[in-house]
């Protein structure tokens, strides 16, 4: 197997935690970011990122151009879909997807809603200080689940 | 050729048709899967919900919807020896990122496995499930 990026880093480390005094319902997608994201570049080849996804046991890979910059998404779907005779020609930047970004200050619902509009399960989260678009790492479906689930018997 | 039955999951996380969309998200992160089929009191196939279907009841009353009403009705079930460069052909199809695997010789669909959009990674990255061997021999050297 092709050598694998390690874990890259953005922003700082350790995973977000809930801030105990925002009340649950309140929650913003910042409380459940998820700062510690993989990636790829580019050119890697599709097998190659299934191999990535599968050591680091996640469901997407961040794509990244020469100059480091985030450009795409590829998730499993987008590998499904590649499936075929063409398979080991294909890179990651042929199968990624845009990706789609939300603000750090929104609630975990709106979050939730632009997921299911896009059909993705991994939203990039931006910053949302104005005229900052550096990206501060992902919130996916599973994370959002997870605080649901918490909240026992719902509102 | 590769057959879906050494990729797929064997067994289901299921629950009934009455159960609330909290319960579904509890099952889901309880055994940290993305999919719950749904079935009834007899064990018969009705549908499936997946993380991407709970997403639209997020900031509503949970308890108040029921997985009959945020799940995917069944379309069909596979069989277990079915290729997977067919399977893939069929999620493709019916734009789904799942197939529920149905037991086979009987006229009535009873899930027994799943298959999903990241088993198909798993098998691009040539990685099959566990499986028993016969006796083994060191290599020579």
């Amino acid at each position: 197997m092709a050598a694998i990026k390690p874990k890259r880093k953005l922003g700082s480390s350790a995973r977000g935690t809930a801030r105990p005094e925002d009340s649950r319902l309140e929650l913003k997608v910042r409380d459940l970011l998820r700062v510690e994201s993989v990636s790829c570049q580019a050119d890697t080849s599709v097998i190659e990122v299934a191999q990535i996804m599968m050591v680091h046991r996640i469901r997407y890979c961040l794509v990244l151009n020469k100059k480091d910059e985030l450009t795409g998404i590829v998730v499993a779907r987008s590998l499904q879909r590649a499936a075929g005779p063409r398979l080991e020609q294909l890179t990651a930047e042929d199968v990624m997807l845009p990706c789609v970004t939300v603000t750090a200050g929104v609630p975990v619902e709106r979050a939730a809603a632009k997921m299911y509009l896009n059909h993705l399960q991994h939203l990039v989260v931006v910053s949302d200080r104005p005229g900052s678009n550096a990206v501060m790492g992902l919130v996916g479906a599973t994370d959002i689940l997870r605080h649901v689930s918490a909240r026992k018997g719902g509102k | 050729m590769e057959l879906i039955c050494n990729f797929m999951h064997r067994g289901t996380v299921t629950c009934r048709l009455d159960d609330t969309a909290q319960d579904v998200a509890e099952l889901m992160n309880d055994n940290q899967i993305r999919t719950v089929v749904v079935v009834d009191e007899r064990g018969g196939f009705w549908g499936v919900i997946s993380v991407l279907d709970l997403l639209p009841a997020i900031g509503k009353n949970l308890g108040k919807v029921s997985a009959e009403d945020l799940m995917q009705p069944c379309q069909f079930t596979v069989d277990p020896q079915l290729p997977v460069n067919e399977a893939v052909a069929l999620m493709d199809k019916h734009q789904v990122e799942y197939l529920v695997i149905g037991s086979e010789g009987t006229s009535e669909k009873r899930p027994v496995g799943i298959l999903t959009s990241y088993d198909i990674v798993r098998c691009m990255a040539r990685i099959k499930v566990g499986r028993t061997v016969g006796p083994l021999k060191l290599a020579a050297g």
